[in-house]
């Protein structure tokens, strides 16, 4: 039970720590931070932020649970333990008295905090560490005991593959014909060979390197570590960093101590579990802990593979419904990568084996093979469709895509872009024209409606190939559209104040007082349009707040697309005395988003029709035609409304 | 065997095994690096799009127009033909490669550059609006609709290209092929009048000045001042006798368009023919003074100058 409850446990603060961590990394990065925590977007972590203090609490009680032992023992481990005990109560008291996550803002005391989250952790595993290696006897491989990298990754890159191809193809995601499929399966084949013959070649040099040494399985043990700490490092920067906006040293260092964090935690549950024992495989020992240590034969391990392909499929699916830029659908496959190998080499390290120095000439052939491949018959435009349902394959060329080597202009873009809000600029007047008056006659109602994260190419106004927009192309069909009208910026903070000032701005979210660069609210102001407005978050920054502006949803009531306020728009009851009887009207639903985290999951074709149906409702919704006003109360009862 | 670990008992055992054998170790470790070398720092002739990063695209596009607009041709090619290896399929490039070849006078490369081009052209619109349609619907270039087919029906080959190929054929003395050409695009764009002037030329090479003189003709009536259908006109007539009809057209393209130097070349012949000796030797000086690299014009003016000291 002891060796169920420590590893839980260890587990779970750890757990805590990084997700502390987290936290700070969102409140730190100027996009997360207004986009997700500001605009309350998820609401538990707000409440969570909030409860943080007491949650600290719990963690710090876990923690000294964690140390009693290392506390009984003397020498340095004791001394160790104590000062991080003394560190711990400290700090938890004083975020007692002074609670820290709810405050934080995006600069760089919010990257401290998030750095600092993560050395307890790493402390407590140490200490561990430490405590563990000492009572295990490390002992030599017998003679026809060979390690099962080589089998265990060539096998494992051929399940991954096999697996996420099948998900891609059961969720109709692609639609090829058999002539395209044959290909793509084996393009995707060749990536996830490369990678997992890599990850062998990797293994092999450090198994040779090894038994250098006195001690090879020691030696095996703390390189893997060391080579884990790495691969955790690297998912973090190729996957997690650049959908964020996470670049420079600071992304380096968060990657290389969130891998440190993960690989020591990852030692210390194996050290527990093959403690006061005898090893001879290093990198078997430090594959069990992520096996949990179930996996000891090879039923074991099919059984294992097979609750991988279910949980594989099951976070393909629902990541694939709350993703951003494929973030989440590309760690989970890291993850399967991880696990699939861990399950293949525990079960197949169990039966005797030769190991030759000769199979490192295979993935020699295969890069090959693949470069000979990719320079005479480059896979284009299918795989980069296919890329797009296979997030294997997805994350497997995120790896075997050389890097550029950003050059200077990349490196300026850096430097000078994604400022921080703590970094104060000065508005500059936005002046679009010299004499602003206003237009004698009777003016038109406006009315602006914006979507983010919709492709022209989804809406069949711009692409006569899309049949599934039929409401949106009767609208087009009845207004002009504009068909070489370009967003200023690839981001929903940035656009919509450049909406506003109709101009380029700098990328900092964001510029206040937004007042002298919105020339579109100066405008309004001028024709003495009364605004009925749906706020989100960037426009509570970019507004000037007015009393004549008509609220139409509640404050965070901006994430749902709801008739009720488009009915009082069209009463227009609120209208301030002697206002001109015209309506400025502007929703943001921000529905693409709640689409998206549809609590069924749906997949691409279901959220196809929702994105229909809800493109339906905003053209009855936006038309300006009071009539068809009128009709929006009816809208409410269509199903599956946001 | 079993070792006792060194760091919890204190002692000084050897850390490294002294029977170990270190070649299978090098070996992996070489077979790594080169694993490494292999995927992504191996350079293979022809590769699409991998050679050169965008700061180097950049800096290759910038020399590659600036030696283009100040007609360095030969100092151009060289960038020119780095970007077409690195992105063969870049219409862009093919188009500047064939422009290129073209002014270098290398006219079977350029005519192969466009003779591998079937997608519109991205300045196409610039040049004839009725193209516009087919743009909006095509996109401009590969990739315009990502995961979409292009539309059905679609021209394969754009105006431009067919032009351009045309053109290449043309002055490689592929008069039958040009011809064809020209012919193929005047179906398809009727009213990109380049293609019919084209069709022209290729028959007063065959000998066809009837013909050439219709089709030209058709142009002139639809827009006077086109000074190519002129000269057309001109030549077309001088094929078939009517000198007074030549010099007509012709005097009338050179007032339109004074800088064409094809015109005083033109006239020139036909003033050597009337034993118009300062008549030729005007016209070729004005000929050879707006196209200096013209050897032809620059020989036959000084044998006049020699014949007329």
């Amino acid at each position: 039970m002891r060796r169920i409850l420590f590893p839980a446990a260890g587990a779970v603060f750890t757990a805590y720590s990084v997700a502390t961590a987290f936290y700070g990394l969102l409140a730190y990065l100027p996009f997360t931070y207004h986009q997700v925590l500001f605009a309350g977007q998820l609401p538990w972590l707000n409440a969570s932020a909030r409860w943080h203090p007491w949650l600290n609490l719990g963690a710090v009680a876990l923690l000294l649970a964690l140390l009693i032992n290392p506390l009984r023992r003397p020498g340095w481990s004791r001394r160790a333990a104590l000062l991080l005990a003394a560190c711990e109560v400290a700090g938890a008291v004083a975020l007692l008295v002074h609670p820290i996550l709810p405050g934080l803002q995006s600069d760089w005391r919010s990257l401290a905090w998030s750095l600092v989250a993560l050395v307890p952790p790493l402390w407590l595993a140490a200490i561990h560490i430490a405590a563990g290696a000492g009572r295990l006897e490390w002992g030599e491989r017998q003679e026809g005991w060979g390690p099962a990298h080589f089998a265990a990754a060539w096998r494992s890159a051929i399940f991954v593959s096999l697996l996420y191809a099948g998900i891609s193809l059961v969720r109709s995601a692609v639609r090829l014909s058999p002539v395209e499929a044959a290909p793509v399966l084996a393009w995707s084949m060749l990536a996830h060979l490369l990678i997992f013959l890599a990850l062998f070649l990797v293994l092999d040099s450090t198994m040779r390197l090894a038994r250098l040494f006195r001690t090879p399985a020691k030696v095996e043990f703390w390189l893997y570590h060391a080579l884990l700490a790495g691969a955790v490092g690297a998912v973090m920067r190729v996957v997690v960093c650049p959908s964020l906006g996470f670049t420079g040293w600071p992304s380096l260092l968060f990657s290389g101590l969130l891998g440190l964090v993960l690989a020591s935690q990852n030692a210390t549950y194996a050290l527990t579990m093959a403690s006061r024992g005898t090893t001879s495989d290093g990198i078997g020992l430090a594959v069990s802990a992520t096996t949990l240590g179930l996996v000891r034969s090879i039923p074991g391990g099919a059984a294992a593979l097979v609750v991988l392909a279910l949980a594989g499929s099951w976070m393909a699916v629902k990541a694939a419904a709350m993703d951003w830029n494929f973030t989440l659908q590309e760690l989970s496959a890291a993850l399967i990568w991880m696990a699939s190998f861990a399950c293949f080499y525990a079960s197949l390290s169990r039966r005797p084996r030769t190991s030759s120095l000769a199979w490192v000439a295979l993935p020699l052939a295969l890069v090959g093979l693949y470069r000979g491949l990719e320079a005479a018959a480059p896979p284009e435009l299918v795989m980069e469709r296919w890329a797009g349902s296979d997030v294997s394959y997805r994350l497997a060329r995120v790896f075997l895509t050389p890097n550029s080597g950003h050059g200077s202009f990349y490196q300026f873009l850096g430097r000078n872009t994604n400022i921080a809000a703590s970094v104060h600029v000065d508005p500059v007047p936005v002046q679009l024209t010299d004499s602003l008056q206003r237009s004698p006659g009777p003016l038109p109602n406006i009315f602006i409606v914006t979507f983010d994260s919709l492709r022209r190419d989804y809406l069949s106004p711009y692409n006569p190939a899309v049949t599934f927009t039929p409401a949106i192309d009767n609208f087009a069909r009845e207004n002009t559209v504009f068909r070489n009208a370009f967003t200023r910026y690839g981001g929903t903070g940035l656009s919509e104040p450049a909406i506003w000032s109709g101009a380029m701005l700098l990328h900092n979210q964001y510029i206040t007082p937004f007042g002298p660069m919105n020339a579109l609210e100066r405008l309004l102001g001028v024709e003495q349009y009364q605004m009925l407005l749906s706020r989100d978050s960037i426009l509570t920054a970019i507004l000037t707040p007015s009393p004549a502006a008509v609220e139409l949803d509640p404050p965070g009531g901006v994430a749902q697309l709801r008739p009720g306020p488009l009915a009082r728009a069209h009463g227009g009851g609120n209208r301030p005395p002697g206002g001109r009887p015209d309506a400025h009207l502007r929703l943001h639903p921000a529905t693409e988003h709640s689409y998206l985290r549809n609590p069924a999951g749906r997949g691409d074709r279901a959220g196809r029709r929702h994105l229909s149906r809800l493109l339906c409702t905003v053209c009855l919704e936006a038309s300006p035609d009071g009539r068809r006003l009128r009709r929006v109360p009816g809208l409410s009862q269509a199903p599956g409304t946001v | 065997m079993r070792t006792q670990d060194t760091f919890s008992e204190g002692g000084m055992t050897p850390l490294f095994n002294p029977h170990a054998r270190p070649w299978p170790a090098v070996v992996s470790t070489l077979a790594l690096v080169l694993f490494y070398w292999g995927l992504f720092r191996m350079e293979i002739p022809g590769r699409r799009g991998t050679l050169l990063d965008p700061e180097e695209s950049r800096r290759l596009q910038e020399d590659s127009a600036v030696m283009q607009h100040f007609g360095k041709w030969k100092q151009a090619l060289k960038p020119t033909l780095q970007l077409h290896a690195s992105f063969p399929d870049n219409p862009t490039y093919m188009d500047q490669l064939g422009r290129i070849y073209d002014r270098l006078g290398r006219y079977r490369e350029a005519a192969a550059i466009w003779g591998g081009l079937p997608r519109p052209l991205p300045h196409a619109h610039r040049r004839l609006p009725a193209d516009r349609p087919v743009l909006r619907e095509t996109g401009p270039g590969q990739g315009g609709h990502r995961g979409f087919p292009t539309v059905p029906g679609a021209p394969t080959r754009q105006s431009d290209s067919i032009f351009y190929l045309a053109h290449a054929l043309e002055r490689n003395q592929e008069t039958d092929r040009a011809a064809a050409l020209y012919r193929e695009g005047m179906t398809v764009h009727p009213e990109y009048y380049d293609l019919t002037i084209g069709l022209a030329r290729m028959q007063l090479r065959q000998g066809r000045a009837r013909d050439a003189w219709q089709l030209a003709g058709k142009v002139v009536a639809q827009q006077p001042g086109n000074v190519d259908a002129l000269l057309v006109l001109g030549l077309a007539c001088r094929q078939l006798g009517d000198r007074a009809g030549a010099l007509g057209y012709l005097r009338h393209g050179a007032e339109l368009a004074d800088g064409y130097a094809d015109f005083h070349a033109v006239l020139a012949q036909i003033a050597e023919e009337d034993t118009d000796l300062d008549g030729a030797i005007l016209h070729l000086r004005k000929a050879a003074a707006l196209d200096p690299g013209n050897t032809a014009v620059a020989r036959r003016l000084a044998l006049l100058l020699r014949a007329n000291p």
